[in-house]
């Protein structure tokens, strides 16, 4: 009795042991299997579940095993890198196209560079800002997954209240400042328009595409010195202070939760610089809204994108290979024009307006068009580079100050410099 | 070695079944306390040691990074951030902990009376500290807001001046400190309640016969009664205070320009937003290093004044 206990016992312990230290095996025949971990939520998952079984049913000699991970697309990194550490990552990941300089780095990363060439990818057919996110130093990691850009919203009814025409292609930040005036009404609680200052990357994508317009940059050519601190930044960051302080018109967020495009769909903001995610909850919300692009800096209306990719990490030479045919696959014209009927993204291949089905696709989601045509005015990306998240840093503590008026654009942007600049001068990573 | 050996070769004459009933009762030992032993040394022991390694190299986690020696405790010295979070963190300690042990013992003295409804007065203060960090963040989010915020909609009905408060850099964290105590007061309470309890009913009535008042009572009786728990309660909240994460990410993201980064929320920007893991782990083996000075420093000082058994 008092043996089988302690058998019992000790057998337990052993199969804990060997339970946690399992590790992946390699596949021998059969088809091949590959886990994906895709990051989306609702019609999103819903819809690249569905393309995943379609692949299964056609494709016997691959199959992919799909999940969220576990997380949504915000939360995908710090699992990855815990997947990373300990050998149990998926062989597909959705991650944002501004990690990638850092993901690049882990070894486990791998090299689909040869097989894009293939030229049944098409591979030219992707955006060349999308092409660029997923290539790291010459390298190329995964696959484009989505692209976005920065537009305005603006709320009809509030606009024709304070009795102003919607603004047109060609409007200026002037005109932007003027007309988030006059819609302000600090009694009836609305705001002109609002800018995130909780020190995360939303507070500074926006100030990017202004500095561009105007002929600035965030960095050197080299990537070695801060750029932004010129004048096209100054002038930039004086014009959003204005707003703030002078006029008022902008509310400020210091919510990490996305207050902004709630107070938009309640009609408590006139303007709302955003991307094509925002439209579905838009017509939920039954909001008479229209979309135009960012206002202009001498007639150039450059915008700021952030593509997403499918980053593909290594098990073994069959794995790597299956899950490049499979993304070849789901970003071919056909699949994505279903996906993005499904979620209103943007085409992530220039093909895709070709198809027929495309026009039922803009007919579905009103604005779509005028995001879709502002992919020409996305033309640069933000710097690759590994410290891109703490310069990111840097100039957003430096908005937030100026909005708050706790300093003015030139002291805060020329501090926010400096400490780039010793950023950026560490060697490595 | 040598003292034993005689011992086991004269075990494998007469005394063998005892050897080996005590050799089953240790397996048997180990058999239960092994699974346990298992998971502390793989989810505790091991990962300090391997955070503590991580802290002399400048590692991503993404790439196995560069063995950069005392390198990352000498960045430490000179970051502003980290100085800031420091007085962060130092400030919500301050204003909390006093704040926390005052007004828990004083609602807990209230709480513990035969009232009718009692039960729900106790749920109330109890709730809180239940709710998930994530709901309490966003709620307080709104209520603290400065433009659309309940507090400031109030304040400008009454006719006093709107207050930055979550947007302001120098009322944030203030702010910030409110919500943490109102979501952990609960605990405390409880806490307390239950060491009231454990007062003997006959010292309360002989302290009454003796002619003390009511605040004699409690500040004779009461307080010296309940002062293990006081000392539980300060190690307990130094602690808390120190891991103090889940609101900052909840309500502000350590803004408006850094004003309310704690020393675990710039841990973890360090590790998975700028990707200097290998810094990260300093300043977190920094941190461990200080909360476990204060908690000994604690516990010596509640020692030497008898608060403790």
């Amino acid at each position: 009795m008092r043996i089988s206990t302690v058998t019992a016992a000790v057998a337990a312990t052993v199969l804990l042991a060997a339970g946690c230290g399992g590790g992946a095996k390699e596949q021998a025949g059969g088809p091949v299997e590959i886990v994906m971990w895709h990051g989306q939520e609702d019609a999103s998952a819903k819809s690249v579940e569905k393309l995943v079984t379609r692949f299964n049913e056609t494709h016997p000699d691959i199959r992919v095993k799909t999940t969220s991970g576990g997380v949504t697309a915000d939360g995908m990194l710090p699992k990855i890198t815990a997947a990373l550490t300990s050998d149990a990552h998926p062989d597909i990941a959705y991650l944002y196209g501004s990690w990638a300089p850092n993901i690049a780095r882990n070894p486990k990363t791998a090299d689909l560079t040869e097989f894009v060439k293939d030229p049944g990818i098409r591979w030219d057919d992707f955006w060349a800002s999308e092409r660029e996110a997923v290539t790291v130093e010459g390298k190329v990691i995964g696959f484009p997954a989505v692209v976005d850009n920065m537009v305005v919203l603006y709320n009809a009814k509030l606009l024709a209240e304070a009795g102003l025409e919607p603004p047109g292609p060609d409007w200026t930040w002037d005109d932007f400042r003027a007309m988030a005036r006059k819609t302000t009404d600090a009694k009836a609680g609305v705001f002109g328009a609002t800018w995130a200052i909780s020190g995360s990357e939303e507070a500074v994508w926006g100030l990017w595409p202004m500095l561009w317009q105007a002929g600035g940059d965030i960095l050197t050519p080299d990537r070695k010195k801060a750029a932004f601190h010129g004048d096209a930044g100054l002038r930039a960051l004086g014009l959003l202070r204005d707003m703030a302080i002078t006029d008022k018109s902008l509310y400020l967020d210091s919510s990490p939760a996305e207050k902004g495009q709630k107070l938009f769909e309640s009609g408590r903001l006139a303007f709302f610089m955003s991307g094509p995610w925002v439209l579905p909850d838009l017509q939920a919300a039954g909001l008479d809204y229209g979309v135009v692009p960012l206002p202009g800096t001498g007639g150039n209306h450059e915008t700021i994108s952030g593509p997403d990719n499918w980053v593909v990490f290594e098990h073994d030479e069959r794995r790597v290979r299956a899950s490049a045919t499979f993304l070849a696959w789901l970003t071919a014209a056909e699949q994505q024009l279903q996906w993005m009927t499904d979620t209103g993204s943007l085409p992530i291949r220039a093909s895709i307006s070709e198809l027929p089905g495309y026009q039922d696709y803009l007919k579905k989601y009103p604005g779509i068009d005028v995001i879709s045509a502002n992919l020409a005015n996305a033309k640069r990306v933000r710097p690759p580079t590994t410290k891109y998240p703490r310069v990111s840093s840097f100039v957003a503590d430096a908005i937030a100050k100026t909005l708050l008026g706790k300093a003015d654009a030139r002291a805060a942007l020329t501090e926010a410099a400096a400490k780039t600049d010793a950023a950026l001068a560490v060697p490595g990573s | 070695m040598t003292s034993t050996a005689p011992a086991l070769g004269r075990a494998t004459g007469r005394a063998q079944p005892r050897d080996r009933r005590k050799l089953a009762d240790n397996l048997t030992g180990w058999g239960f306390a092994g699974p346990a032993t298992l998971i502390i040394l793989g989810f505790s022991l091991i990962p300090m040691v391997w955070a503590l390694a991580l802290s002399f190299t400048d590692s991503d986690l993404m790439s196995s990074g560069r063995n950069v020696g005392l390198d990352n405790y000498r960045a430490l010295v000179a970051d502003p951030v980290f100085h800031q979070a420091l007085r962060n963190t130092g400030l919500l300690l301050f204003c909390y902990l006093p704040a926390s042990l005052a007004a828990g013992l004083l609602v807990a003295v209230l709480l513990n009376r035969r009232v009718r409804g009692i039960g729900f007065y106790r749920t109330c203060f109890l709730v809180p500290y239940i709710a998930s960090a994530t709901s309490a963040g966003l709620l307080m989010g709104y209520i603290f807001d400065r433009d659309f915020g309940l507090l400031n909609g109030m304040l400008v009905k009454v006719g006093l001046p709107a207050q930055g408060l979550l947007s302001s850099p120098s009322q944030a964290m203030l702010v910030l400190t409110a919500i943490f105590f109102w979501t952990r007061f609960g605990f405390t309470v409880v806490i307390y309640l239950a060491a009231l309890q454990e007062i003997n009913k006959e010292i309360l009535e002989a302290a009454a016969i003796d002619g003390a008042g009511r605040w004699a009572v409690f500040r004779h009786v009461i307080v010296p009664s309940v002062r293990h728990m006081t000392v539980f309660l300060a190690i307990w909240g130094v602690i808390d205070v120190l891991q103090f994460f889940d609101l900052v990410m909840t309500t502000t993201k350590g803004g408006p320009a850094n004003a309310t980064v704690t020393i675990v929320y710039y841990i973890w920007q360090l590790a998975f937003t700028y990707f200097t893991a290998g810094y990260g782990a300093a300043v977190a083996y920094t941190l461990f290093a200080g909360t476990l000075l204060l908690v000994v420093t604690g516990l010596l000082v509640a020692r030497r004044r008898g608060a403790m058994r």
